[in-house]
C-alpha cells in the first residue's frame, strides 16, 4: 500500500533531504506552509487512521503552545497588540510565532513519514558500504531503542511473574527498576558483542563483499530523480535569487508576488504534495485494477 | 462678484495702512477714534458682536486682565454692560471676603484696581455688596486708609502706596477718625521713596518711567498744595523739605530725560508702549497739555506719536516689538491685552482733557460751568502776571484762588507762576490762604442709584435657563438676579427671584463640587507610582463625580488627564489579577489532568499484571 | 506519554506567566500610562526650586511662613529632578507636572486671569510674592539665562534645565541682569 517506499532509497533519500532542508532553513511563509500542508497529507495516506487521530491530539496543542511561546519572550517588531508587563507583544513576533511552529510542526510531520518510508534495512543499503561502521552504529542504534525498550518489559514482567517486588511499596519498586536495569546493562553489552562477533564472522565490511539487496534502479526512480531535482533546483535558484526572502523583524515584510517567486513556490509546492501524489495516484489505479477484475 | 471683492479687500488695506503708519503729529482728537479701534479689536479678541463685556470678558471680572478695559470705558463715557459688570464684580468680591485674606493676603492694590473698576462702572466702592457678618464691605477703607490694620500698604512696593493714593482720591475720600494712615502718610511714604534723579522705581536706584508716571498720577491733586512735607529721602539718606510740586517737576524732568526720540520710552531694557501710556495719563493728570508741552517733543515725535508707533493694523496695539528668536510663542508684534487697556484708559484720559473734564482718576462728578468759567479767568489773569503786575492785584489773585474749594484747586493751571510772583514780592501766601473764605461751588448733587427695569428680554433669558446647570451660566444668572433685586416689584417677581436664587445657589454647589474635587484630585490622586488597588474605591468616586459633571465644568478640573490616567492604571492591576487567577485555574486544570492521566496508566498497568497474574495461577501446582 | 509532557510544558508556561505578571494593556492604555516613563529615547527636561534667598533675608520673610516646613534649611524645594518632555510642553506644564508628582503647594493666576497672556506663578510652597519683601516673587530660569515672557510661553526643548528660584530682590539677587517688566507693570 505504500507506492512511494517502493521506490529506490537513493531517490527517497535525496527526496526527503532536499524536503526537510527547505522547511527548516527557508524562512518563507508559502513555503512553511505548503511543507506542513504536504506533511500533513502524507502522513494521512501512510498511517493508520487510528494513529493519525492519537497524534492530532498531540500536535495541534503542541502547535499553539510553540506559537505562542515565541511572542512572549520576543518584544522585537514594529506593531504592538497590546502590552505585556510593560512589554510589548507585536504583531510580528506572533505571526513569527505561528511560523515557527508551521515549521516545526512540519519538520516533525516529515521525519516521522522518514522514519515510515526509510527503514533501516534501506539506510543500511544506502551507507553501509560507504561508511561501513557508522552505518552499522547508526542501524545499531536506532533499533537498539526499541530492542532495550522490548526487552526491558520483557525483563520486568518476568520478575514480576516470579513474584518478586509485586508490592505497592515505593522503595521496592524502586529496588525492581535497578534490578531489571542492571540486568538490561548485562544483557545490551552481551547482545552487542554478540551481535559484533557475528557480523564479524560473516566478513561485515571486508573489501570484495557484496550486500544482497531487493533495491534496483527502475525507470520510475529516474523520472522521480529528474522531477525532485529540477524541482529542488527551481526552488533554490529562487532563494539563491532573493525571491523568497521574507523577514518577520523589525516589520513583516511584504510577500514576494512576482511571476518568478509565484513560480517557485509552485515549484515547491509540487515537490512537497510529491509522494501523496504518487500515493493518491497508486491508491486510484489499485481500485481501477480491482474494479476491473 | 471678484472685482468686488477685490475692492473690499483694497479698502481694508489701506485702513491698515493707514492706521499703521499714524501721521506725524497725531492730534488728541484722534483719542476717541484710537480708543474705537481698541474696543472693536478687543470685541473681535474675545468674540463678541454688541457689547466688550460679555460672558467671556466677565469671567475675567476682578482680575488683572477684566478691570482695566472696564475703566478706559466708563472714563471714555461709553456706556457698556456697566450692570452685568457689577453684578459679577459684586458677587466676586463678596465670594473672596469670605476668605481669611479677602482680596489678597499681601496686595493692596487688588483693592485699588477693583475700586476703581467699580466707580469706573457707575458703582459705589465704599458699599459694594456685604461680608458674612452681613457689614456692607468697603473697599476704599479696607484697601487704602485701613490696611495697615491688616497688612501695610507698601508689602508690595510702592506700587500699594501710590495706588492706595490714587483709590483714596478718586473721590476725595474723607479719611474717618481712626483710620490706620492719613493722606499726609501716604503722601509721604511716596515722596521719600523719590531716587536722586528725581524719578522712583520698584527697586534700585534707576528710574523706571511706569513706576514715576504712576507716583506723578497719584501726587497730581496735590500739586497746587503750598504744603511742606518732611521726610527721609531714602536714595539720599537726608531729611528733606518740600512740596509735592518739587518732587513731581523734578520727576517731570526725570521722564523727560527719559524719553527716546522715538517719542516712546524704555522700561527694563524693552521699549515698550505702556511706558509711553503711563506717562502720558501722568501729564493729563497734571492738566498739562501732553502734546504741546515742550519737555516732552523728542524729535518733532510727542507722545502720542510714541505710543501710534505700537498701533497694530488691527486696531489693537503691541507691548513691544522686540522678538525673541527662542520664543516664538510670545509674538511681539501683535496686538496684546494690556498694551490695548493700558493704551485704552490713556487716550480716556486725553479725550478727557480736551474736553475739559475731570481727569482720569478723579471720579467725582463733573465741575459746574460756573465752577468751570471761575477757573478759567483765574487762569487767564494768572497767564497775564508779569513784571509790572500790582501787588494788590496778585493778592486778589491769590484770594480768588483760595476761595475755590481745596479740592478743585488742583484744576487751576499755572498756580505756581502766581505763587512764585507773589513770594518775588513778599506776599504771604499763607496768611492770605488761610484768611480767604471758600466760596462753595453748587456742584451737581450725587445722583441716586437708577432702578433698573426687568425687562421681557431679560424675563425671557431667566425662563430659558437650561435644566441642567453648570457654571457657564453663573454669569448670566448673577447679572440677572442683580438686576432684579434692583426693581421695583412687579406680578411674578417672586416667582423669578425664587428661581434665579436657587439657580445661584446650585451653581455655587457645583463651583464648589469643582474645587472639592480639583483638592481631592491634588491630594489622592499623586504620586502616580504609588497609586494602589486599596486607592480604587477614592479613584472610583473620583471618576464618577468628575463625569457628573457637565461638559464645560469638566474642563475646569486640572488633572483630568491624571485621572483618566490613574483609573486605567487601576483598571488594568484589577485585569491583570483577573487573568492571573483564570492562568492559576487553567493550570490547576491541567494539573489534575496529567495526575489522572498518570494515574490511569498505572491503574491499567496493574490490572495487566492481574490478568497475567491470573493467567499463570492454574499452573503453579 | 508525549502529550503528559506537552501538558507539563503547557503548565510551566503558565506558571512562568503569571510569576512575571499578567498585566496586560491595550496599547492606548500602555502609553497613557506609561506617559511619564523616562526611556532611553523619551525627551527629558530638568527641574528644581529653590528659595535660598529666603535664608539670606530671613527677617524680611512673614513671621508665619519662618518655618522649616515652608522654608528648608538648604533652601531646596524640589532638587533637580528629570522629567518627560511631552510634546509642546511649556515651562509651566513641568512646573505644574513637578509640584502636583511631589504634593507641593502652587498657586498660579490663570492666563484668562491677567494681561501678560500668561500664567503667572504666586506662590510654591506657601511662598508667595511679597512674602518675604516688598520686591519678592518667583521666577524663573532655564539654561542660566532668564526669559522675559511669561513661563506658560515658553515651549521647551530636549535636555533644558529650568531652575525656579525665589527673589527677594525683583531678580538682582539671583543674577538677572534684567527681568521682565511683569512685576514693573502689575499692580
Amino acid at each position: 500500500m505504500k507506492a512511494f517506499s517502493n521506490y529506490h532509497p537513493a531517490v527517497e533519500a535525496v527526496y526527503f533531504i532536499s524536503v526537510l532542508l527547505f522547511a527548516m532553513f527557508v524562512q518563507n511563509p508559502v513555503i512553511e506552509l505548503s511543507a506542513l500542508v504536504g506533511g500533513i497529507l502524507f502522513c494521512c495516506v501512510i498511517l493508520k487512521s487510528s494513529e493519525a487521530a492519537g497524534n492530532i491530539g498531540f500536535y495541534v496543542p503542541m502547535f499553539f503552545l510553540t506559537a505562542i511561546t515565541n511572542p512572549l519572550f520576543s518584544h522585537n517588531g514594529v506593531t504592538p497588540l497590546f502590552f505585556l508587563n510593560g512589554n510589548p507583544v507585536t504583531l510580528e513576533a506572533f505571526v513569527c510565532g505561528i511560523f515557527t511552529a508551521v515549521m516545526v510542526i512540519a519538520v516533525m510531520l516529515w521525519f516521522r513519514c522518514y522514519s515510515e518510508i526509510m527503514t533501516s534495512d534501506k539506510f543500511l543499503y544506502l551507507f553501509g558500504r560507504t561508511m561501513p561502521k557508522l552505518s552499522l552504529v547508526l542501524s545499531m542504534t536506532l533499533r537498539f531503542i526499541p530492542m532495550f525498550k522490548r526487552q526491558m518489559h520483557r525483563v520486568s514482567r518476568a520478575q514480576k511473574t516470579m513474584g518478586l517486588y509485586s508490592s505497592k511499596s515505593f522503595l521496592d519498586r524502586i529496588k525492581s527498576a535497578l534490578r531489571v536495569f542492571s540486568a538490561m546493562i548485562a544483557w545490551s553489552i552481551e547482545n552487542s558483542m554478540e551481535t559484533s562477533a557475528s557480523m564479524k564472522a560473516r566478513g561485515y565490511g571486508l573489501k570484495g563483499r557484496t550486500n544482497f539487496s531487493m533495491f534496483r534502479f527502475y525507470a520510475e526512480d529516474i523520472i522521480l530523480l529528474s522531477v525532485c531535482t529540477v524541482l529542488s533546483g527551481i526552488t533554490v535558484s529562487g532563494i539563491f535569487m532573493g525571491k523568497t526572502t521574507f523577514y518577520y523583524y523589525p516589520k513583516i515584510t511584504e510577500l514576494n508576488l512576482s511571476l518568478y517567486s509565484i513560480f517557485v513556490y509552485t515549484a515547491f509546492c509540487i515537490l512537497s504534495f510529491l509522494p501523496f501524489i504518487i500515493e493518491v495516484k497508486e491508491r486510484i489505479k489499485w481500485k481501477y485494477y480491482i474494479s476491473k477484475i | 462678484m471678484l472685482k468686488r471683492f477685490a475692492a473690499v479687500l483694497c479698502m481694508a488695506l489701506c485702513t491698515a495702512l493707514c492706521l499703521f503708519y499714524p501721521a506725524y503729529g497725531a492730534a488728541a482728537n484722534d483719542a476717541l477714534e484710537i480708543a474705537n479701534d481698541i474696543i472693536e479689536w478687543k470685541k473681535t479678541d474675545i468674540g463678541s458682536d454688541k457689547y466688550l463685556i460679555n460672558d467671556t470678558f466677565l469671567e475675567q471680572a476682578g482680575s488683572t486682565a477684566g478691570d482695566w478695559y472696564p475703566i478706559g470705558l466708563g472714563r471714555l463715557g461709553i456706556s457698556d454692560n456697566n450692570s452685568g459688570y457689577l453684578a459679577v464684580l459684586k458677587d466676586i468680591v463678596q465670594e473672596r471676603y469670605r476668605l481669611p485674606e479677602k482680596l489678597s493676603s499681601s496686595k493692596a492694590t487688588e483693592w485699588h484696581r477693583i475700586a476703581l473698576a467699580v466707580l469706573a462702572m457707575g458703582g459705589d466702592p465704599t458699599n459694594f455688596g456685604t461680608d458674612e457678618n452681613g457689614q456692607p464691605i468697603n473697599l476704599i477703607a479696607d484697601g487704602t486708609y485701613d490696611r495697615g490694620k491688616t497688612a501695610s500698604l507698601g508689602r508690595q512696593g510702592i506700587n500699594g502706596w501710590i495706588w492706595g493714593l490714587i483709590a483714596l482720591d478718586s473721590k476725595r475720600y474723607e479719611i474717618p477718625d481712626g483710620a490706620f494712615y492719613s493722606r499726609d502718610d501716604i503722601i509721604s511714604e511716596i515722596l521719600c521713596r523719590q531716587l536722586s534723579d528725581g524719578g522712583f522705581a520698584l527697586s534700585g536706584n534707576i528710574s523706571d518711567p511706569d513706576i514715576t508716571a504712576m507716583a506723578v498720577q497719584a501726587l497730581a491733586p496735590y500739586y497746587n498744595s503750598e504744603k511742606r512735607y518732611s521726610y527721609m529721602q531714602k536714595a539720599l539718606k537726608t531729611e528733606v523739605n518740600k512740596t509735592v510740586r518739587e518732587v513731581v517737576d523734578s520727576a517731570l524732568l526725570c521722564l523727560s530725560e527719559l524719553q527716546l526720540e522715538t517719542g516712546d520710552f524704555l522700561s527694563w531694557g524693552t521699549q515698550n508702549v505702556e511706558s509711553t501710556d503711563q506717562v502720558l495719563t501722568s501729564l493729563c493728570c497734571l492738566n498739562i497739555d501732553p502734546l504741546s508741552d515742550e519737555r516732552f517733543i523728542k524729535n518733532g515725535k510727542t507722545l502720542l506719536d510714541g505710543i501710534l508707533l505700537y498701533q497694530m493694523p488691527d486696531g489693537g496695539f503691541a507691548h513691544s516689538f522686540k522678538f525673541d528668536p527662542e520664543n516664538p510663542a510670545a509674538v511681539p508684534n501683535k496686538s496684546n491685552s494690556m498694551a490695548g487697556e493700558q493704551t485704552l484708559y490713556t487716550v480716556a484720559a486725553l479725550w478727557r482733557q480736551e474736553n475739559g473734564m475731570r481727569t482720569l482718576y478723579d471720579f467725582r462728578s463733573e465741575q459746574s460751568e460756573e465752577l468751570k468759567q471761575r477757573i478759567n479767568a483765574l487762569e487767564q489773569e494768572i497767564s497775564a502776571i508779569d513784571q509790572t503786575t500790582d501787588e494788590n492785584e496778585l493778592k486778589q489773585l491769590l484770594k480768588d484762588f483760595y476761595s475755590i474749594t481745596e479740592s478743585e484747586r488742583c484744576y487751576v493751571n499755572g498756580y505756581w507762576n502766581l505763587s512764585d510772583a507773589a513770594k518775588a514780592r513778599n506776599i504771604d501766601v499763607e496768611e492770605i490762604a488761610e484768611n480767604t473764605v471758600v466760596v462753595e461751588d453748587e456742584s451737581d448733587s450725587e445722583k441716586a442709584p437708577q432702578k433698573s427695569i426687568f425687562s421681557a428680554e431679560d424675563m425671557k433669558a431667566a425662563e430659558q435657563l437650561p435644566e441642567k446647570l453648570t457654571t457657564e451660566q453663573y454669569v448670566i444668572v448673577t447679572t440677572l438676579l442683580e438686576k432684579l433685586n434692583n426693581t421695583d416689584d412687579f406680578t411674578g417677581k417672586d416667582e423669578y427671584l425664587r428661581k434665579l436664587t436657587s439657580a445661584k445657589a446650585e451653581i455655587k454647589l457645583i463651583q464648589d463640587e469643582i474645587d472639592s474635587l480639583n483638592a481631592e484630585i491634588l491630594n489622592k490622586l499623586y504620586p502616580f507610582d504609588e497609586i494602589t488597588l486599596s486607592d480604587k474605591k477614592t479613584v472610583d468616586e473620583i471618576v464618577k463625580r468628575y463625569n457628573a459633571l457637565s461638559e464645560y465644568d469638566r474642563a475646569k478640573i486640572t488633572g483630568s488627564g491624571d485621572i483618566i490616567k490613574t483609573k486605567t492604571k487601576l483598571d488594568n492591576m484589577l485585569r491583570g489579577i483577573i487573568i492571573a487567577v483564570g492562568l492559576c485555574v487553567l493550570a490547576i486544570i491541567l494539573g489534575i489532568i496529567l495526575v489522572l492521566r498518570i494515574r490511569r496508566r498505572r491503574c491499567r498497568k496493574a490490572r495487566e499484571m492481574e490478568e497475567l497474574s491470573a493467567m499463570y495461577e492454574d499452573e503453579e501446582p | 506519554m508525549k502529550k503528559d509532557i506537552l501538558a507539563v510544558f503547557a503548565i510551566i508556561l503558565i506558571v512562568a506567566v503569571i510569576i512575571n505578571g499578567t498585566e496586560i494593556q491595550s496599547v492606548d492604555e500602555y502609553y497613557l500610562t506609561h506617559i511619564d516613563d523616562i526611556t532611553p529615547e523619551s525627551e527629558t527636561v530638568f527641574i528644581s526650586i529653590r528659595c535660598d534667598t529666603i535664608l539670606e533675608n530671613y527677617d524680611e520673610l512673614d513671621e508665619n511662613l519662618r518655618s522649616e516646613e515652608f522654608v528648608p534649611p538648604d533652601g531646596v524645594i524640589l532638587p533637580t529632578t528629570e522629567y518627560v518632555l511631552r510634546e509642546g510642553d511649556t515651562v509651566f506644564d513641568i512646573l505644574d507636572r513637578a509640584v502636583r508628582y511631589n504634593k507641593i503647594q502652587m498657586e498660579y493666576q490663570g492666563i484668562k486671569q491677567n494681561s501678560f497672556g500668561s500664567v503667572y506663578i504666586q506662590g510654591i510652597n506657601y511662598l508667595y510674592e511679597f512674602s518675604c519683601g516688598p520686591l519678592s516673587g518667583w521666577m524663573y530660569r532655564v539654561d542660566g539665562e532668564f526669559p522675559n515672557y511669561g513661563c506658560s510661553k515658553y515651549v521647551l526643548h530636549d535636555g533644558q534645565n529650568i531652575e525656579w528660584i525665589y527673589t527677594c530682590d525683583l531678580g538682582n539677587d539671583v543674577g538677572a541682569e534684567w527681568i521682565s517688566n511683569m512685576g514693573g507693570q502689575q499692580k
